[in-house]
């Protein structure tokens, strides 16, 4: 279970930096406007499942506890 | 967004790493405990060491309260990164990044609509007088546009424009020449069209000339290879089959691009409108949260060893079963381990007559060496030296009071004094002499009572212990269960003895059995456990061993009966022969004698009859009693 959260967290950092230089690009990107939101909007999504990952695991080990 | 995500990310990695540690403190911890309890039924450790090596792992707290403490950290620990993961979430949820991305999008169709003003700016006159000068008599202008086809119209435009640049740079007001600015864009070339249509509608509007205008271009559609919108949607929602991470997909789509393999798609059939709508669509019907995750092999582990500890946890576990199951006796019976108590009578003796009873000793050391040893046999709880000194106090006690006692007797009944004296002298002595032969001889009379007794029980003190130990139980717990069930005599009192020295005294099982057997009166009892002790020594089944020693001493036991039995049907017929059939004979015989008239032996028949009824028969009686008492066998 430690493992999938650190795994977990590696994924929201690495896909943190991902949205950060896809902001920072903007429209300027190699992507396109829309690409590039859309970029954005996968590697929240993926934040998002990641985090909620992590608070499943937690519960479990709370509860094991 | 990143510098908080990243740094949230570190604490919770932190974070994660202690709890990782703890984690595995714990169950090392609990692991240890199994192996040491392990080792322990194996007969590695004693008791004591087993209990030492317990408290050095516990750091002296109990298990309970040691995993109680880890268990609060890593509570404290879970918290702590919910706390952050909680603030992940927030972040990402609020944030509006792809909003600046719109803005950004805004503003730079701004910037090309304010260089377009500026280029206006630049072409066009600062005012109406300036503009005024710049017109020209409208003769010089005057064209009558007619409808020519688009080629001649074009061509006449063409012609027109460069005439009236002509004439606008012939003219002697200085005209600014036009400077491309250079717009910070990638895309250039609708620039480049916007500022080309505007400087047209400009000399148009200066000029009143109608320039044809060039068919609208259609935006012309570079092909750039787009991905496939059910990948897109998939995406969303799929599993990742493998550890890709974001980075690694978009290098692979960077790498078609530049390839240009995939080309245009289905995706570049619908506009980016619709597929942002079926998208939004798509998640507003399921929530971004997937509800299904991969089950990651650490889970997959823990769900492999959750059952395994948790039979751990409710496995048969002799020594704390042996812990409850004494703990619920303590509650119960209120056991009390029974110690030597100082008597008066102890503490008397030993003020006054110790020195009597050195001197003594030193004087005749074999005499009392017996009797030391006796003591021991017997399990007379008093202390050898201290048994002495009572046994000489008694005595001179005896003596003295015994003596005045006499004297006044003899006094009483003969005149002489010195005869008087001289008699309770000597009766007096007797008399001490007599509570010192007592006292000397009652620890063999309680030795021989001991062997008797142990004797008798154990046989089934041994079955008792087999059967416990064919449970599994270790060899102290079945001493302890024997010694507490007090229904084998002196069987459980030495056994008892046994469990004392092993909790009380620290001693290990091999060295408490081997004391017990030496002080045991019993040559059985000794046998017994000097082959106990060689078979635990020789790493052999104590099982097995008691197991075949409790068939053996139930065979000695029946075998002993059978002989006893068998005895004392020989003196029943011995008993029915002389005090059953002999007396009837008898006073029959007298009966008739008495007929005759005449005496025996000198005394009458009436008496003889009497004294045989009343004393001769009775006292043979008792006399066979006696006997039997003393043939019974010692089981």
């Amino acid at each position: 279970m430690i493992e999938q959260i650190k795994e977990d967290v590696e994924k929201i950092s690495v896909l943190a930096e991902l949205c950060e230089d896809l902001v920072n690009k903007g429209s300027n990107s190699a992507y396109g406007e829309h690409e590039t939101k859309l970029r954005i909007d996968v590697a929240k999504d993926q934040i998002l499942k990641s985090t909620y990952n992590i608070k499943r695991i937690l519960t479990k080990i709370e509860n094991r506890l | 967004m990143l510098s908080d995500i990243k740094k949230y990310c570190n604490e919770i990695n932190d974070l994660v790493k202690e709890l990782e540690i703890y984690e595995k403190y714990k169950e090392q911890l609990e692991k240890d405990l199994y192996t040491l309890e392990q080792q322990y039924q194996q007969g590695k450790f004693t008791y004591q060491k087993f209990t030492e090596l317990k408290q050095r792992l516990l750091m002296g707290k109990t298990k309970q309260g040691l995993i109680i403490y880890y268990n609060s950290y890593i509570l404290t620990l879970v918290k702590k990164i919910d706390f952050l993961n909680t603030q992940i979430f927030s972040e990402v949820y609020n944030d509006r990044s792809h909003i600046d991305l719109d803005l950004a999008k805004e503003s730079f169709v701004h910037k090309i609509e304010k260089a377009e003003e500026k280029t206006r700016k630049e072409l066009r006159p600062e005012s109406e007088s300036d503009i005024s000068a710049y017109r020209k008599p409208s003769e010089v202008f005057d064209v009558v546009v007619r409808p020519q086809t688009k080629e001649a119209m074009k061509e006449k435009a063409m012609e027109e424009k460069q005439k009236a640049t002509e004439k606008i740079i012939q003219t002697p007001v200085e005209i600014k020449p036009y400077e491309k600015k250079k717009v910070d864009v990638i895309t250039p070339k609708p620039q480049e069209v916007k500022l080309t249509s505007s400087v047209e509608a400009k000399i148009s509007e200066l000029y009143s000339i109608e320039i044809p205008k060039p068919l609208p271009e259609k935006p012309m559609l570079i092909p750039r290879p787009r991905e496939n919108i059910y990948k897109k949607i998939s995406l969303l929602f799929e599993k990742k089959p493998n550890k890709k991470t974001l980075f690694d997909e978009i290098e692979q789509k960077e790498n078609v691009k530049l390839k240009g393999g995939e080309g245009i798609k289905l995706g570049s059939v619908f506009n980016l409108g619709i597929i942002k709508n079926m998208r939004e669509r798509s998640r507003e019907k399921t929530d971004f949260l997937s509800k299904k995750t991969l089950v990651s092999p650490s889970l997959l582990r823990f769900k492999k060893i959750e059952p395994e500890t948790e039979r751990m946890k409710t496995e048969f576990n002799s020594t704390l079963m042996e812990k409850q199951a004494r703990q619920i006796r303590t509650i119960l019976m209120g056991r009390k381990i029974n110690i030597y108590n100082p008597t008066s009578l102890g503490y008397l003796a030993n003020l006054t007559v110790r020195r009597i009873s050195l001197f003594f000793m030193d004087q005749f050391p074999d005499f009392f060496k017996s009797l030391y040893l006796n003591l021991r046999y017997a399990n007379i709880k008093i202390l050898s030296n201290t048994y002495v000194n009572i046994m000489f106090f008694m005595s001179i006690m005896s003596f003295l009071i015994s003596f005045p006692l006499l004297l006044i007797f003899f006094l009483i009944y003969k005149s002489v004094f010195i005869i008087a004296l001289l008699q309770s002298i000597a009766l007096a002595s007797i008399i001490g002499g007599g509570i010192f032969a007592v006292f000397y001889i009652y620890p063999q009379m309680k030795i021989k009572q001991r062997v008797r007794s142990i004797n008798t029980n154990l046989p089934f003190a041994i079955d008792h212990m087999s059967s416990v130990t064919a449970s599994g139980v270790p060899p102290v717990t079945m001493f302890k269960l024997i010694s507490d069930s007090r229904d084998y005599g002196e069987v459980s009192l030495e056994i008892e003895k046994i469990s004392n020295y092993i909790d009380l005294f620290g001693y290990d099982l091999i060295t408490a059995i081997r004391t017990v057997s030496i002080t045991a009166p019993s040559q059985q009892f000794k046998e017994f456990f000097e082959g106990m002790i060689n078979t635990i020594e020789a790493g052999g089944d104590l099982k097995n061993y008691l197991s075949e020693k409790s068939k053996e001493a139930m065979m000695a036991y029946r075998l002993e009966r059978q002989k006893y039995v068998e005895a004392i049907a020989t003196y029943s017929d011995i008993y029915i022969g002389i005090l059953i059939a002999a007396p009837l004979f008898f006073i029959s015989t007298l009966a008739l004698v008495s007929m005759l008239g005449g005496s025996v032996g000198g005394f009458s028949i009436d008496t003889l009859i009497a004294l045989g009824t009343y004393l001769i028969i009775p006292v043979l009686n008792i006399f066979f009693i006696i006997f039997l008492e003393i043939n019974q066998p010692q089981v």
